[in-house]
């Protein structure tokens, strides 16, 4: 799987590092949430570029993004605004400790097909998210297991 | 005002003074304000503390007109409200009111009021004492919103303990399964760990300055000597990153002048400057830090200068530098660059030794360059 992640934080990052990188996903990384958008802009301009822009149009560069939500620069809703509106269909994650606070104040718009995770997480939870089907609007929730898709608590 | 209404109200002034002659000392000179209306709301009379507290020039200026003139216009309806209440009812007891001085400022206040009986038992009127309740209702507003700023540090330190939680949490799960090694994991848990430990202190110390709690055991100590101190450890904490990475990018030095001898808690002093220190050193991924020290002998005071080659402070980050859950980024917060309590807790203990602390962005020529400086003064005893 191609997988985005943007993560400011050291120690997390190093973590998806070991376990991403033990079952031979390709990963890209970014640090902060301009990185991320860049990072991401270039894979689809790249993507564009080398395959048949009409049987590729709309498809996501990436299998799965996951981002944090506090982050230097744009925050993960900033470059999931930015993500969706380049490609609708991107599966994206924001994983975060605030992510209640982020239903409750409605950061997160009509952008439903955001998944989210709600750190401290267990891996099953990610792992769940992460080789689950893509994320479908109205999707029966997994709080149990720490992740929720965002349409359940709208 | 008619003639006739005028009689009439005069009338009812001398009814009432008849009926109350016996109080009217701790009428006038009462501390607390009192007025005397009838049952339209007319003030027949009021006392010096009343005429003093709504700024009129006299008594003249106040008797004949209704309480209503002495009402904020926002609070109009609400007054309209209670008065006819008191009409029908004859009580006002404790009511919180809001007041208009002459000059058109307003001040929360309560309202008593004891009713006064003409001759056939007909409601002629009421003596009304009125309380100027706006060091309470300041004492309330401030006490909210402490409530308010202690259930954020809460709400947001409940948040920040789960960060370093989470690599720990996957790690020792993922080391279990086997799908890390052990050694891999067990780095970060013990680096997540520390930092777990680092924040639950801060959020501790927070806790302890705002609650006036934080103690200090002061002694006499060369400035130099905690100087180096910090130094030794910041060296020794980049030895240990350089040593991770494979490269060594930050130097850390000491430029001291001569010693001098000030009061202070060393560990908290340590704790504050070495803060500083590790705040530069999250900024800069290579150049310098250098401490240095200069006596103001016509102050007696010690500067201590923290500079460092990074990349500065943001602008918007500058005037809140010091202030609690205030770190380097556009979203209010990041996890990287720390919970923003250090330098909070450091700026408390460097007044709590008397001091005081600023920062700046470096220049030359007037012109911004790269890295920031923190400035500490400290109090001196003698120069040594």
């Amino acid at each position: 799987m191609r997988i985005l992640i943007a993560e400011d934080d050291d120690g997390i990052m190093t973590t998806y590092k070991l376990l991403f990188g033990s079952t031979n996903h390709h990963l890209f990384t970014a640090e902060d949430g301009e990185e991320c958008v860049r990072i991401f802009d270039s894979q689809l301009e790249a993507m564009t570029q080398t395959t048949n822009s009409q049987s590729r149009a709309g498809n996501p560069p990436f299998d799965l993004v996951i981002l944090d939500y506090r982050m230097p620069k744009k925050n993960g809703i900033e470059v999931a605004d930015h993500i969706l509106a380049a490609v609708p269909s991107q599966k994206i994650i924001i994983a975060s400790a605030y992510t209640h606070e982020l239903i409750e104040n409605r950061k997160l718009g009509n952008k439903s097909s955001l998944l989210l995770l709600q750190k401290p997480f267990e891996i099953d939870a990610l792992m769940h998210l992460v080789e689950g089907s893509p994320a479908k609007p109205g999707g029966k929730a997994t709080s149990k297991s720490g992740s929720f898709n965002i349409s359940e608590s709208n | 005002m008619s003639s006739r209404r005028e009689e009439v109200i005069e009338k009812q002034y001398y009814e009432i003074k008849a009926l109350e002659s016996k109080y009217q000392r701790l009428y006038d000179d009462s501390p607390v304000m009192c007025r005397t209306i009838n049952t339209e709301g007319i003030i027949l009379d009021c006392n010096q503390s009343y005429i003093d507290n709504l700024r009129y020039a006299s008594k003249s200026e106040v008797i004949g007109h209704t309480i209503f003139e002495h009402t904020p216009e926002d609070k109009m309806a609400l007054k309209r409200e209670s008065f006819e209440e008191w009409r029908k009812t004859g009580t006002v007891r404790n009511k919180e009111v809001w007041m208009k001085r002459k000059d058109g400022t307003t001040f929360p206040a309560m309202i008593n009021a004891s009713n006064l009986y003409g001759a056939n038992g007909v409601l002629v009127g009421s003596n009304t004492v009125i309380t100027d309740l706006t060091d309470n209702y300041k004492a309330r507003m401030e006490l909210e919103k402490s409530n308010e700023m202690r259930q954020d540090f809460v709400r947001i330190a409940a948040h920040e303990l789960r960060t370093p939680l989470q690599p720990i949490l996957m790690c020792a799960e993922a080391a279990r399964r086997g799908m890390v090694s052990q050694t891999e994991a067990l780095d970060i848990i013990v680096t997540d760990a520390r930092r777990l430990k680092k924040l639950a202190d801060n959020i501790l110390d927070v806790s302890r300055i705002e609650g006036g709690r934080l103690s200090f055991e002061f002694e006499n100590l060369g400035i130099n000597e905690i100087i180096n101190e910090v130094v030794t450890s910041a060296q020794s904490l980049v030895a240990n990153q350089s040593k991770m990475s494979g490269s060594k990018t930050v130097e850390v030095d000491a430029n001291l002048t001569q010693d001098v001898q000030l009061s202070l808690d060393r560990m908290r002093i340590v704790q504050a400057l070495s803060n500083i220190v590790t705040n530069s050193l999250k900024f800069t991924k290579e150049g310098r830090i250098s401490l240095e020290t200069e006596i103001i002998s016509s102050k007696k005071m010690v500067e201590i200068r923290i500079s460092d080659t990074g990349i500065g402070i943001s602008q918007n980050i500058l005037p809140r530098l010091f202030e609690k859950f205030v770190t380097e980024s556009s979203t209010g917060s990041s996890n990287k660059h720390g919970t923003g309590l250090g330098l909070f807790i450091t700026k408390s203990i460097i007044l709590a030794h008397g001091g005081e602390i600023s920062a700046t962005n470096n220049t030359r020529e007037g012109n911004v360059v790269s890295g920031a400086t923190f400035v500490i003064r400290l109090p001196y005893i003698a120069v040594l």
